[in-house]
């Protein structure tokens, strides 16, 4: 295993984190972490559960401070350029009871950018070009409830695009969904890799190692590895035992 | 019903009973749908509870130390406002468990309410009427404060729509969009607080929560997003509460009980003929 080139020396990186700790309470979750993030990059996070993958999109969010080391988004600290950083959940995490439209909810990624208190005209036209690009402006009117789980999971990739953000941070959004849809996903963010620098944590290696050309391999530490180097003997590394290199395997 | 519309044109305390549940809907069906698709109607129900602490406070006060001035509503505000806050706080920051702080705080307001008015000579009866309602007994002076209550909860609910509806939907999101969620949520509370206060005067502690509930939940059903689930929670809290004071009125019934026995008549309805999302339960689909 040969540890990899962290990522070019731009003036000032997607993301970068120095020596970076992170415990909950007396469970060290994350310990010495370094790693350089560029911009225009695909980044996939990959490693097993409890590992630290979601806490490190949480670092990076700023919605967690790091205990040592230092983190830096987009050239400044993680909280102060929330605005211009898209967050992705799993659509399983919000409720989709909720009495809203998906314009609506698109319209919420618009929160802590916009001025004033009523969504503008402007507003509604940025919603309706960020649903064009996940292909749901016909849907724009449904109710959330009405949506199947891979459409609410554009719906979300739509509210993190609809501020135009420069960084889009997505957590495994391709969890709970099926294989159709998930290639559907896949081929989505293949489209928007164009335009944004992402950072997507994935438990499908057989994406990560066709979209990214590097893996950054998260199990209480980090080390980031060339996709092509992701063999038997990393991949056993990482998850303790062996795991098949097929595609949509769970 | 004739006979209650002609008896609403003599007497003035009908007509004061209609309005202060024309009020309370206003406010029940805005905060009680941001109560409900938040999923805190357990810390309503302290909130509501812990007002009888208040209220008995007030009563003691007045009648014991002789503080004239003090209204039991006074009191009520007080409590709500003091059990938002700690509930709040528990919630948000606290490492203790949210449910536990808020079931003690549901206990220990109403044990103080009862210890002061078990102090206060007479005051028997209005432990009952505060438990289950008196909307019949509203008075001019109340109904004023009942006006600025809800004047308050709704211009914060119309300023901060957009922030309160993204907190409920996803907090997470809302908080690394820059959003003040706790602040935020905080704020949500204290309407809550006010709002009950102005449900415990129609429906009573005990029964207050399915008013602040039941019509929003039912709302919620048809509506495509939240503005429109409070506009038909306030409009189904009015409905409700004119019928159920009609319904009362000729066979004598506690009005309170009977509000809420028509409310929840109507939630049963729905859930039987509808569906989760909207549209009727139709037997060969």
């Amino acid at each position: 295993m040969t540890r990899c080139r962290t990522g070019s020396a731009a003036a000032a990186p997607a993301a970068s984190l120095e020596n970076v700790a992170f415990s909950y309470g007396r469970h060290a979750v994350l310990t010495d972490v370094s790693l350089t993030i560029a911009r225009g990059e695909f980044a996939t996070i990959v490693g097993p559960n409890g590992g630290g993958k979601t806490t490190l999109i949480k670092l990076l969010l700023g919605l967690l401070s790091p205990d040592s080391g230092t983190i830096r988004v987009l050239g400044t600290t993680p909280s102060a350029a929330r605005a211009r950083v898209g967050y992705v959940p799993q659509h399983a995490h919000v409720d989709q009871s909720f009495p809203a439209r998906v314009v609506d909810v698109v319209l919420m990624g618009l929160l802590g950018v916009r001025a004033g208190i009523r969504y503008s005209k402007e507003d509604l036209e940025r919603a309706r070009s960020a649903l064009e690009s996940v292909q749901l402006a016909d849907l724009s009117a449904r109710r959330l409830a009405e949506l199947s789980g891979g459409q609410r999971q554009r719906a979300l990739i739509a509210r993190a695009l609809v501020a135009e953000p420069e960084l889009m941070l997505l957590d495994e959004p391709t969890a709970h969904l099926d294989a159709s849809m998930e290639h559907e996903l896949h081929e989505l963010l293949g489209r928007l890799r164009d335009r944004v620098t992402i950072v997507l944590v994935s438990h499908d290696l057989g994406f990560v190692s066709d979209y990214a050309a590097r893996a950054i391999c998260v199990k209480n530490t980090v080390a980031v590895h060339e996709t092509c180097e992701l063999t038997g003997d990393v991949v056993r590394e990482l998850y303790g035992r062996e795991v098949r290199m097929v595609r949509h395997d769970d | 019903m004739t006979e209650f519309l002609s008896a609403v044109a003599t007497h003035a305390f009908l007509r004061n009973a209609l309005l202060a549940g024309a009020m309370a809907s206003v406010a029940c069906g805005v905060v009680g749908s941001l109560v409900v698709v938040r999923r805190i109607t357990y810390m309503a129900g302290g909130i509501a509870h812990c007002v009888l602490g208040g209220i008995g406070a007030a009563v003691y006060l007045d009648r014991v130390h002789g503080w004239t001035w003090l209204e039991p509503l006074h009191g009520a505000l007080a409590a709500a406002l003091i059990a938002a806050f700690v509930i709040g706080f528990a919630a948000t920051r606290a490492r203790e468990r949210t449910d536990t702080v808020i079931g003690a705080v549901w206990a220990i307001g109403m044990s103080a309410g009862v210890l002061f008015l078990a102090r206060t000579p007479g005051y028997g009866v209005d432990l009952m009427s505060y438990l289950f309602g008196n909307i019949l007994v509203v008075s001019a002076r109340e109904l004023w404060l009942l006006a600025a209550l809800d004047a308050v909860v709704v211009a914060a609910a119309v300023l901060l729509h957009d922030q309160l509806s993204a907190v409920c939907f996803d907090e997470e999101f809302a908080r690394a969009r820059g959003l003040r969620v706790d602040a935020l949520f905080m704020t949500l509370l204290v309407l809550t607080a006010l709002t009950t206060v102005l449900l415990v005067l129609v429906a009573g502690i005990v029964m207050m929560l399915a008013l602040l509930t039941i019509p929003a939940a039912i709302a919620g059903r048809f509506a495509d997003r939240l503005s429109r689930m409070m506009l038909g929670g306030a409009i189904l809290t009015a409905l409700f509460t004119f019928v159920g004071l009609a319904a009362s009125y000729s066979p004598e019934l506690p009005a309170g009980a009977t509000i809420v026995a028509i409310t929840g008549a109507a939630y049963l309805i729905t859930i039987a003929l509808t569906r989760p999302h909207g549209g009727l339960r139709l037997p060969y689909r």
